[in-house]
């Protein structure tokens, strides 16, 4: 059977390579060519993060402990949450703050990068790629829509961040996935008539033509 | 394309990739492309086409942390497949299915079309075979047939252990020598 398996294995690879899939792979090449937005975009995320982070500096560095949110703020919560992650947790906590200083700032994509950067390596298993795979396309749809201070941080964002927040030590890769999709708006307008209500389901992966191919954004 | 023995030629193509080129994400893209939709073929995604245009797109965003050759490429290609694969089941599951008419469940198969369409012949076969074993011994073959990978590299790849990928191959195998003696 091994000699057979292996007969067949190669024929089926041949056959793969002599098959070419350009429609299919049109859209990640485009996107793999477009003048480095994702890299500008972290790029900048770390460069925001940074200034945010000096700016508000005179505890030792831990600079989100200086522009703590106030009880009605939309972040309240998540300072709570991470009070009791502890400061001087190092890293992660950290990150996380800066990610949070960035959304504050209005600049709720930046963040979202900066975030799949910095937690890159505490997300294991079969969802971390759809982690982050969710998070860069979330920020995408920010970039795409634009953001303002004043129209405060995109749908979906703060449960993000609490979810994080709270679950820093144990991050899933599919929880963190399911909430990047929702941020944005880009949820299903409701649930078919005849099942029962409740939480807006995943939206199911769509083909590549769903994927804007337009010029790159312009930052703000 | 077959796999080259010139590895400055694939450096060179991964660099510029890397560095946005589009010549050489089409040239990648030549190398592992096939190999992607084989694979999600025989492991009878029910949406190869999708499943892989989202493979590919993962691709694009996660190359800065590829490092390795072409090999190495088409493993990770497979990997990220995989992954793409099972998350797509799992929001599919999740997703209510209205059956309206029980003898709906016996038609045909309805991965037929979309195989037709991408033009994979022999996966397709192969595909009704592997759709007799386990989902667990499908990847283990699926990944020997389009990745060529050996048993440790498949086992690094799902993190499993290795006896486990062995025992996965193994019982496999036999299942599908079962398949072909029972239809001869």
């Amino acid at each position: 059977m091994q000699d057979e398996f292996d007969r067949i294995a190669s024929e089926l690879r041949s056959e793969a390579d002599a098959t070419v899939f350009a429609d299919l792979t049109e859209a990640a090449v485009v996107r793999g060519s477009r003048p480095r937005l994702i890299g500008r975009l972290r790029r900048r995320a770390a460069t925001t993060a940074a200034a945010v982070v000096l700016a508000f500096s005179g505890l030792g560095g831990v600079a989100y402990a200086a522009n703590g949110a106030a009880p009605g703020d939309f972040l309240y919560g998540l300072d709570r949450a991470l009070e009791t992650v502890g400061w001087g947790n190092g890293g992660t906590a950290e990150r996380l703050a800066e990610v949070k200083a960035l959304v504050e700032a209005g600049n709720a994509g930046q963040g979202l990068e900066h975030a799949t950067d910095s937690l890159l390596g505490h997300i294991e298993g079969a969802g971390s790629e759809a982690a982050q795979s969710a998070l860069l396309a979330a920020a995408e749809r920010i970039a795409t829509l634009g953001e303002g201070e004043a129209a405060g941080p995109p749908e979906g964002v703060a449960d993000l961040l609490t979810y994080l927040s709270e679950n820093i030590d144990a991050i899933d890769g599919q929880a963190v996935a399911e909430l990047a999709r929702a941020i944005g708006g880009n949820v299903p307008a409701g649930p078919p008539e005849d099942t029962p209500a409740g939480p807006p389901e995943d939206v199911p992966a769509g083909p590549p033509g769903d994927v804007p191919a337009g010029p790159p954004v312009s930052t703000p | 394309m077959p796999l080259s023995d010139d590895t400055s030629d694939f450096a060179a193509r991964l660099a510029a990739a890397k560095a946005g080129d589009e010549l050489a994400w089409r040239r990648l893209f030549r190398l592992a492309s096939g190999r992607v939709v084989g694979f999600l073929v025989v492991r009878g995604a029910a949406d190869p086409e999708a499943v892989a245009g989202d493979t590919f797109l993962a691709m694009v965003r996660s190359i800065r942390r590829f490092h390795g050759g072409e090999r190495e490429f088409i493993a990770w290609s497979l990997t990220i497949a995989h992954r793409r694969l099972v998350d797509s089941r799992r929001a599919a599951s999740r997703r209510p299915e209205i059956v309206t008419d029980p003898a709906d469940l016996e038609q045909p198969d309805h991965h037929d079309v979309e195989e037709a369409a991408l033009g994979l012949v022999g996966a397709a076969r192969v595909r009704r075979l592997l759709d007799r074993l386990t989902p667990d011994q499908a990847d283990v073959l699926a990944l020997r047939i389009y990745g060529d990978l050996t048993l440790p590299e498949i086992a690094d790849r799902l993190s499993k252990p290795l006896t486990a990928v062995t025992s996965l191959q193994h019982r496999g195998l036999e299942a599908l020598r079962r398949l072909l003696a029972d239809s001869d």
